[in-house]
């Protein structure tokens, strides 16, 4: 900004010169314009713009000290006196600004032809020497000699020569190569030269800040204003632009300018200050506040150096600068007597304070102001300075003492206040506790002694505040305490009515009232008296006081006027009053004045005070007529017929002679009250009396009687209903009471009658009293004689309204629940509604002892919906909730409904539950027992793994019971229907306990052990069904001795053989005897004895079974004996052997006879004649058993044939097949196309 | 390598043309074979096998070779000759003409020529020029497949079973497997090489080295049990060895169906041979 400023200064003295029209000039200095061209100085301006230090923005930021020290350069410029000027452009700290004014003196030099004494100054500056002043200076001064280190500044000279040759073209051409670094020149040198447009153009590329001013000035040259003032457009130059705008004839002149504008210090529009700095519109350059001041400042740089003759003016605007300090002092001081005098008045502490800071902060900002003395300030401020300094002290002095006064009167007013205060908060008090009213106390009799000795206005209100808290502390705390507080009060009251004036009645008052409640009643009658005698218009409550005072004197005569006048006072002491006027009439025994006074009286009967008033009046009126006699009473109330209480005086007058134990009178006067006033409003007052008399004579029955009395008396239908259309208070108690009577005496006799009365009085009651609370224990008891009768509909609505009343909540709930299930067992409801119902009491009441009754009533229900699965949810929920209790009920139920659920898996789960909580075996035998069912219904419909499943849960269990054999017995069979024998055998050998099961069972074990190998296991089993079935006990025998041969138990078999030995056995038996025996003989190779006993059977026939290994054992004995036998027993044995092998294939296309033949000839081929010719028949045999047992599919014989024909034809009968070799290849399986194309 | 003349050009654009309009009834309506095309006649030799080869139709490659094999000697026209012929399974007719391709133009080392004819002269019995022109495609950076498998299966037979693991770790893992197991029965460690013929799921011959080892073996139930289940019906040697099974457990009647199921597959000599023997041992009427 400041460089734009700057050169736009120039710019504008540029075109003003040319423009020959040059206000500014003129008025400065017109012979410098005379003697120096136009040209020549826009030259050096322009020279001085690239070669002089850079801007003026150096105002902005040098410091205030600096910036006094270059007014008062300014001031002294036009003295010329380098001598002088020099050390104050030594004593500038700023190097730029002290630079500047260098220039500036060189410039004044230049014009007033002092160059060489601006040299000789200049040269003994002791600031930095520039280089390119030093070429200003020299230009200047037509000095071209010097050469300079920067080569630049040469080729500069040399331009600038040629230019002052009007060569320009040259100056151009020189200056062309470094025309960057001096822009403004060459441009200058362009426009000079006449190259406009080059200009333009050279300054439009040009790295300035300033270009659109150059731009500017370049077309107003070619006298294009327009563009011109259109190149000034940016917002920065909105000064300069007004310039070109008046001097292009668009604006106004200048002087109309000055004529039309005011001063308007806080513009911020350069071109104004412009305007008013120019036409010393600004008396002060120290007016204008910054930002103003530093554009000022700007605008000195040359509007007040070329153009303004301001600076002579320097120290005169000190002095007035001084004169309008002792103005401000001036201020200030009458200030602060205007303070002072507004204290002594005592006016708004705060008001005055805040004054007084004022005035400090003036005094404060006056002493900052320190013009500095460093350079060589003139006498003027040295004068100054001084006369400042004397005005602060004095000044100082002053508030001073301003500020001690002041601080008394603030103690002063501080303490006033705060008794103020004080006072304000006693003021607002409505309690005070203890602690607070020792404190309070001591307050105020501190404040007291300070008011009383700085004479403070507060003193008699501080006196008074006194006995208000001692009168409110009293009134707060219990009587016995109240002693020396009463004393106290009555002491400063006394003090008090002394010494002030102000709140006397007060005072007087309270006085009275404390001796009136020390029960001093002369002394308060007194403190009365003084007190009505000071007031006009006593109020009813003190009127009324002092008439009770004299009515507690027994001054009755006296107290009548004081309560006429109380009543008259006051409307509220009316009734009160009469009343006790009525009393001091009964008191002064004029009876007869009681009743006038009150049967005609209208009573104010609104609010409870005035019906404890109305009572006691009864009462007093009883008494009264007590002593006439009650027959009066009719009397008195045809005199006084709108009297509507002589229910109340009968009752009243009952109740005296109650008090008085004439029971029997008391009881003929309520009944003849009740029998004449029945129809009066509290006439059942007089039959509930009756009825207590007669509780308390011990007359329960007649009591009774007389309550089904009132029952009927005040009931709905009654004449007093009708009359009233409400029932007396007493009526909802007794007709309960009632109701319940008849319910007792139900219970006690069952007679119909009493349940019907019991009924309709509850239902009565409920119809009455609906919403009454006693409403839910009626209709519990209502219900419960409905449930007894099996009435459940009515029952579960009574219970359920019972239940709505939160009346045994959890009970009533439940036996409605209960009732609509009964109704639910008669068909009379739904089942969903109700199911929801019992689960709605479950979530409600989940812990109560009846929830375990609603699970099963709902579970009873579920089974009964056929929902099984939810009912064992339920039954399960039921044993988590309720442990060992619970789970007692759901056992139960499970029990009894054993049949009906169908998943009896979870019914052992439960049992099993039970059983591990209980302990009770019983439970384990029904969780076996609900296995076991479930097994056999899985069985029933064919999913035999399941089956299986659950008798092995059965059979597994770490607990067993009888159910475990009848699991195992029953899985073998399944195993064995599924064919897993060995398992199967396995299984039922474990059955051994249970006898029924132990015959099938071993029968069992010995069938399938045998089939499948098991032949210990079968043998066994064999001889223990030789004892369970006596009749086939020999045919076990055999069958175990053969089992244990074949299983190697040889000696086992014998001892087991050895068993039949003393048997009686048939003959079928005794060949198998022989078979095992001959069997046993063969195992133990003893030949010689299975040679006897096998021939021996070989001619008898051989039990089927044992055929085979007679075969068998016998060929083999032949082959280990007969070699050995004679030749005729050898024969003998064979053909023996042959026969039977004969006798039995008889007829029969058997490979294995076949064989057996073949096998005989081969192997006793020595004992044919033609022994060639036996083995040839063999070949022929085998090869037929071979044929057969292969169309047969005998396999095994087809082995053994094949094995003795290989022994007999080996070639042919050793061929085996032929299996190919397999090469390893892998490519022959590769899909070559599909690998090679993938 | 053939130049396009200015005719060629045309014909191509036409062709293009055609193929694309082709290529669009196609979608809408039915296939047209290059037959149908009119310009039928106007289409050189070379562009004609393009179509063939487009379609895949080998066949009409060879036959169209076959009858002008003096016009046709261009490289690209003979390799597709060649592919033709490797995909008919005619390996000599691929080693006739890629010998003459190899001839013509020794400078070229085409790895899928040298693939081509590597697996021709395997097929051949020729293992050493197969190996030879196998290794050339490998150097040559081919990565095809099918020379692992040769490979391989080259190594297998000279028992570099090393070599072989080591070629056929360029395979994926089931062919891992399959060769591994094949190495294990090479070896003789048939219960290893049943593992990994069941992890090879995709070669249908495990099946059949599979039922090899589990009789090798004796595991006779197991492989009578896996013989129920069909899968291994398809080879005529497990009907055999399921005969024999038969045989040895005295089973004489399902063993000779067995065997006569066998040949209702195939005429197998050995089979026959079998059941020869068996009607004599057993007195089985000969039919």
């Amino acid at each position: 900004m400041g460089n734009r400023v700057r050169i736009f200064v120039f710019f504008l003295i540029a075109f003003l010169l040319i423009t020959a029209e040059n206000l500014l000039a003129a008025e400065q200095d017109p012979e410098s314009i005379k003697v120096r061209s136009a040209g020549e100085r826009i030259v050096s301006d322009f020279i001085n713009l690239d070669l002089s230090v850079e801007d003026s923005a150096i105002f902005n930021t040098v410091s205030k000290e600096d910036l006094l020290k270059y007014s008062l350069f300014q001031s002294f410029i036009y003295s010329k006196d380098y001598e002088y000027l020099l050390p104050i452009i030594n004593d500038i700290n700023d190097l730029r600004l002290s630079e500047r004014l260098l220039y500036e003196l060189l410039n004044i030099a230049r014009k007033n032809g002092r160059l060489r004494q601006f040299k000789k100054v200049f040269n003994k500056l002791i600031l930095e020497r520039s280089e390119k002043l030093s070429l200003l200076i020299n230009i200047i001064d037509n000095e071209f000699s010097a050469s300079y280190e920067d080569s630049n500044l040469n080729t500069f000279v040399t331009a600038y020569r040629y230019f002052l040759n009007s060569d320009y073209k040259k100056s151009i051409d020189i200056l062309k190569d470094i025309s960057d670094i001096f822009p403004r020149t060459f441009y200058y040198y362009l426009i000079n030269a006449g190259e406009f447009q080059t200009a333009i153009e050279f300054i439009s590329n040009a790295k300035i800040e300033d270009k659109s001013l150059y731009i500017a000035l370049s077309n107003y040259y070619l006298d294009r204003c327009d563009i011109a003032i259109e190149a000034l457009n940016d917002n920065s130059y909105l000064f300069e632009k007004k310039l070109l705008l008046v001097e292009c004839g668009s604006e106004i002149k200048f002087e109309d300018y000055f004529s039309s504008i005011k001063i308007d210090k806080l513009s911020t529009d350069p071109f104004l200050i412009y305007v008013n700095a120019k036409n010393g519109k600004f008396q002060n350059y120290l007016e204008l506040q910054q930002p103003y001041k530093s554009l000022f400042y700007n605008y000195k740089l040359k509007s007040y150096i070329e153009g303004l003759s301001l600076y002579k003016d320097e120290i005169d605007r000190f002095v007035s600068k001084m004169i309008q300090i002792n103005v401000d002092l001036k201020n200030i001081l009458e200030q602060y007597d205007r303070v002072w005098k507004e204290l002594e008045k005592t006016g708004e502490y705060k008001e005055i304070r805040k004054k007084i800071i004022d005035i400090q902060e003036k005094v404060k900002g006056l002493k900052n102001i320190s013009f500095s003395s460093s350079f060589k300030a003139n006498e003027y401020i040295a004068l100054f300075d001084k006369e400042h300094q004397n005005l602060l002290d004095m000044l100082q002095l002053n508030l001073t003492e301003l500020q001690v006064k002041f601080a008394e009167e603030q103690a002063k007013l501080k303490t006033e206040s705060e008794i103020k205060n004080f006072l304000e908060k006693i003021r607002v008090k409505k309690k005070i506790s203890d602690e607070e009213f020792n404190d309070l106390v001591l307050k105020i009799d501190d404040y007291y002694h300070i008011s009383v000795s700085k004479k403070l206005p507060s003193e008699e209100e501080l006196a008074f505040a006194k006995i208000y808290v001692l009168w409110q502390y009293s009134q707060q705390i219990p009587f016995e305490k109240k002693g020396h507080i009463l004393d106290d009060l009555k002491k400063y009251s006394t003090f008090y009515l002394q010494k002030y004036t102000e709140r006397k009645k007060d005072v007087l008052l309270v006085l009275a009232e404390v001796s009136e409640e020390q029960g001093k009643l002369d002394e308060a009658i007194v403190a009365y008296n003084n007190y009505l005698l000071l007031e006009d218009n006593p109020s009813g409550r003190i009127l009324f006081k002092v008439a009770e005072i004299l009515f507690d004197m027994g001054n009755y005569e006296a107290c009548i006027k004081y309560f006429k006048d109380a009543a008259k006072k006051n409307e509220n002491y009316r009734n009160a009053a009469q009343y006790k006027i009525g009393w001091a009439y009964y008191l002064m025994g004029k009876l007869l004045e009681v009743p006038d006074l009150f049967l005609g009286y209208k009573f104010n009967f609104e609010g409870e005070k005035n019906l404890i008033l109305v009572d006691e009046l009864m009462e007093l009126l009883s008494r009264v007529f007590f002593k006439l006699g009650e027959d009066k009473i009719g009397e008195y109330l045809v005199k006084y017929p709108d009297f509507n209480k002589p229910d109340k005086l009968f009752k009243g007058v009952g109740d005296l002679h109650l008090f008085l134990a004439d029971y029997d009178k008391a009881l003929s006067v309520y009944e003849k009250g009740l029998t004449d006033y029945y129809l009066y409003k509290d006439s059942a007052d007089l039959l509930m009396a009756k009825i207590e008399l007669l509780n308390l004579l011990g007359k329960y029955e007649l009591a009774n009687h007389e309550k089904q009395r009132f029952v009927n008396l005040y009931g709905e239908n009654s004449n007093y209903f009708r009359k009233f259309k409400s029932f007396p208070k007493q009526y909802k108690d007794n007709l309960f009471s009632v109701a319940v009577y008849f319910n007792v005496q139900y219970e006690k006799n069952n007679d119909d009658d009493s349940y019907k009365n019991a009924v309709m009085l509850y239902n009565r009651f409920l119809n009455a009293f609906r919403e009454d609370e006693k409403s839910a224990e009626a209709s519990f008891l209502l219900a419960q004689l409905e449930e007894a009768k099996k009435e459940y509909e009515k029952a579960a609505e009574h219970f359920s309204f019972a239940w709505q009343k939160m009346f045994r909540e959890d009970e009533s709930l439940y036996r409605a629940l209960y009732c609509k299930y009964k109704l639910w067992q008669e068909n009379k409801l739904v089942s969903a509604e109700l199911i929801n119902a019992l689960k709605e009491y479950a979530n409600i009441y989940p812990n109560n002892k009846r929830t375990v009754s609603i699970f099963m009533l709902l579970s009873d229900m579920l089974l009964k919906e056929k929902r099984e699965a939810e009912m064992l949810n339920t039954l399960e929920r039921t044993a988590d909730l309720f442990g060992e209790s619970g789970l007692i009920k759901v056992t139960d139920f499970c029990e009894a409904n054993f049949k009906s659920v169908s998943d009896k898996k979870r019914l052992a789960a439960i049992f099993n539950r039970a059983f591990e909580v209980l302990k009770d075996r019983r439970f384990l035998e029904l969780k076996h027992y609900s296995l076991f069912s479930m097994a056999k219904i899985e069985e029933e419909n064919g999913r035999i793994a399941e089956a299986k499943m659950l008798y092995t849960q059965i059979i597994d269990d770490f607990n067993s019971t009888n159910f475990k054999e009848y699991a195992l017995f029953n899985l073998a069979i399944l195993l064995e229907k599924e064919g897993k024998l060995s398992d199967a055998v396995k299984t039922m050998e474990l059955v051994k306990e249970k006898r029924e099961l132990a015959s099938k069972a071993k029968e069992f074990v010995y069938i399938f052990g045998k089939k499948t190998g098991f032949y210990i296991e079968a043998a066994e089993a064999a001889l223990e069904l030789s004892e369970f079935e006596p009749k086939k006990s020999n045919y076990y025998i055999l069958e175990a001795s053969w089992l244990f041969i074949k299983a190697g138990k040889f000696d086992r078999s014998e001892m087991v053989l050895k068993k039949l030995e003393n048997n009686n056995i048939t003959d079928d038996e005794k060949l198998s005897y022989t078979f095992l025996k001959a069997a046993l003989a063969y195992n133990k190779e003893d030949f010689n004895v299975s040679f006897d006993l096998l021939l021996s059977l070989s001619k008898k026939d051989v039990n089927e079974e044992y055929e085979e290994d007679f075969i068998k054992f016998f060929h083999n004995t032949l082959k280990k004996t007969i070699f050995l036998k004679p030749e005729d027993d050898a024969r003998e044995a064979l053909e023996a052997f042959i026969d039977f092998l004969s006798r039995r294939f008889k007829n029969t296309a058997k490979p294995d006879y076949l064989f057996h033949i073949g096998e005989v000839l081969s192997d006793f081929s020595l004992f044919f004649v033609h022994k060639d010719e036996a083995i040839s028949k063999a070949v022929e045999f085998y090869k037929r058993s071979l044929k057969l047992s292969v169309e047969q599919n005998n396999a095994k014989l087809v082995l053994k044939n094949l094995s003795k024909l290989k022994q007999l034809d080996t070639e042919l009968y050793s061929k085996e097949l032929l299996i190919p070799e397999i090469e390893v290849n892998l490519i022959e399986e590769i899909k070559h196309g599909e690998i090679f194309f993938e | 390598m053939a130049k396009f003349s200015l005719n060629n050009m045309i014909i191509f654009v036409l062709l293009l043309l055609t193929a694309c309009s082709v290529h669009k009834q196609d979608l809408e309506t039915k296939k047209i074979t290059p037959q149908q095309i009119t310009v039928k006649e106007e289409i050189s030799l070379i562009d004609q096998i393009k179509i063939y080869k487009k379609d895949k139709d080998f066949k009409k490659i060879i036959e169209l070779y076959e009858k002008n094999i003096q016009e046709i000697k261009d490289y690209a026209s003979l390799s597709y000759v060649m592919e033709a012929y490797f995909i008919e399974n005619r390996f000599n007719d691929v080693i006739k003409v890629g010998e003459k391709v190899f001839a013509d133009f020794p400078q070229l080392n085409d790895s899928r020529l040298n693939v081509m004819l590597g697996v021709s002269y395997y097929r051949n019995g020729l293992f050493e020029a197969a190996r030879r022109n196998l290794f050339k495609a490998k150097d040559s950076g081919s990565k095809n497949p099918l020379i692992s498998y040769y490979l391989v299966d080259l190594y297998i037979k000279k028992g570099q079973n090393a070599l072989a693991l080591n070629e056929a770790a360029n395979l994926d893992e089931e062919a891992k497997d399959y060769i591994q197991g094949l190495v294990y029965y090479k070896e003789g460690n048939y219960s290893k090489a049943l593992e990994k013929f069941s992890l090879s799921s995709s070669f249908k011959r495990r099946i059949l080295y599979k039922a090899f080892a589990m009789y090798k073996l004796g595991r006779y139930d197991e492989l009578l049990d896996e013989w129920e289940k069909g899968e291994m019906k398809q080879f005529i040697e497990i009907y055999n060895l399921v005969a024999d099974i038969y045989f040895k457990r005295g089973e004489i009647l399902k063993a000779r169906n067995t065997l006569k199921d066998a040949l209702k597959i195939s005429d197998d000599n050995f089979t026959r041979k079998n059941l020869e023997n068996f009607d004599k041992i057993f007195l089985f009427e000969q039919k």
